[in-house]
């Protein structure tokens, strides 16, 4: 075999081994041991979390009926309008959950859209 | 270095450069999805909204096992205490009474199986008379009705500034004691016992509060509200579940003179100043109040 032959296997071999490095680092960063992500929000929950944080936020509004503190634990969740947080939650959590937990979350929901809709036209 | 010696280091060489890139590209260029994390990495002042909400929620389905779930999602490493702890922090920091109330509540009911708690509502017409005198009153609870109205007893006390006032509604006579429905879980709390602690040295002087039901079993989350000379502070049996699921406490300062009540109870205890005792060479320490309520 040539010189430069050899050498080309060489570096062949050895980009092969920075693959098969490169494989176990990733499998080692994303499977063994994952990034641990701290101090997130709300807003970073799985879908299923935010459903039953929704779920929280409903209760607690049925017991209270203080629309304005339910938007405050509802922003958290992120950006957009409450009903459309909280009607994302109950689309998710339909197929899962209990009708008298639905049933709920939509009375939330309803009232946080007549208030959004009130405020958007308050001239009506 | 030999051809073979060679070899193998640039393979080795050429893996822990993989090795590394891998690891960079796995946690800072694309680690896994952030958007769906657990409560668990939650930041702590989000973890605090979350436990409000928990025991909201519990406070309005009464779903201990729920409660439970959730909160272990947190991996909260001792959750009792996490809640209790919350709930003293809610009483002073403005958040709603409520929220105090219902951290305080799933607390007790998580360590001491407590189920529902029914608390008293604030009656409109409430006799709530002391329970008759007794020679030795003790920390049980006096299940038995009392008949007539009288002051409240406290033979321990040397205090003579100490008296329990009764509320208009009090100052019914006997008669109508007697005439009134018999008790209810949702009866008023009424003062069983009154009494000054000097067993222990006390850093502070505090009144201590145990709340029973009829049974005698210990109450927890029965708001209790105290007032001094341009102040007045509420706050919750069952916040420090170690001490008990109906206790709570209050430090006094030397030279107020406070009043106490139960929220739902008629009855005020007035006139608790802070109880000073005396060793036998003399010196003196602080002590306690302890004012034990029950439901007749």
């Amino acid at each position: 075999m040539s010189y430069n032959t050899s050498r080309t296997v060489r570096w062949i071999r050895f980009f092969i081994a920075i693959a098969i490095g490169m494989g176990l680092g990733l499998f080692y960063g994303w499977v063994i041991n994952p990034i641990e992500f701290t101090d997130t929000a709300p807003s970073s929950l799985s879908i299923d979390y935010k459903a039953d944080y929704v779920l929280m936020v409903a209760e607690a509004y049925q017991a209270d009926r203080d629309l304005l503190r339910a938007r405050e634990r509802l922003a958290p969740l992120g950006g957009a309008s409450p009903s459309q947080i909280v009607l994302q939650a109950i689309l998710s959590a339909e197929p899962h959950y209990v009708e008298r937990d639905l049933e709920i979350m939509r009375q939330l929901q309803s009232d946080l859209q007549a208030q959004e809709q009130g405020l958007e036209s308050p001239g009506l | 270095m030999n051809e073979e010696s060679r070899g193998s280091l640039y393979l080795l060489t050429g893996l822990v450069i993989g090795i590394a890139l891998g690891l960079i590209y796995a946690w800072l260029i694309n680690p896994l999805d952030y958007q769906n994390t657990s409560p668990r990495s939650l930041a702590s002042e989000y973890k605090d909204r979350q436990r409000v909400l928990i025991a909201l929620a519990y406070a309005a389905d009464e779903n201990l096992e729920r409660a439970r779930a959730r909160l272990e999602l947190l991996e909260d490493p001792d959750v009792y205490t996490i809640l209790a702890d919350q709930a003293q922090r809610a009483l002073t920091d403005g958040s709603p009474p409520q929220e105090a109330r219902a951290l305080g509540l799933l607390s007790a009911a998580l360590r001491g199986g407590a189920g529902p708690v029914i608390l008293p509502t604030v009656p409109t017409f409430t006799p709530s008379p002391s329970p008759s005198p007794t020679p030795e009153p003790t920390l049980e609870a006096s299940p038995a009705p009392p008949t007539e109205a009288v002051e409240t007893p406290f033979p321990a006390s040397t205090d003579a500034a100490v008296e329990t006032d009764m509320p208009p509604a009090a100052t019914e006579d006997a008669a109508a004691v007697e005439n009134n429905p018999a008790p209810t879980s949702s009866s008023p709390y009424i003062l069983d016992a009154r009494e000054q602690i000097c067993d222990t040295p006390l850093p502070r002087p505090i009144v201590e509060i145990q709340v029973l039901n009829a049974a005698g079993e210990p109450q927890p989350a029965v708001e209790v509200v105290i007032t001094w000379d341009g102040g007045e502070e509420h706050f919750y049996t069952g916040l420090k579940p170690e001490l008990g699921l109906g206790y709570a406490d209050f430090t006094l300062q030397e030279g107020e003179t406070y009043n106490l009540r139960l929220v739902g109870g008629a009855q005020i205890i007035t006139g608790l100043t802070a109880v000073q005792c005396a060793e036998l060479n003399g010196e003196p320490y602080w002590g306690a109040w302890r004012l034990t309520f029950v439901q007749p």
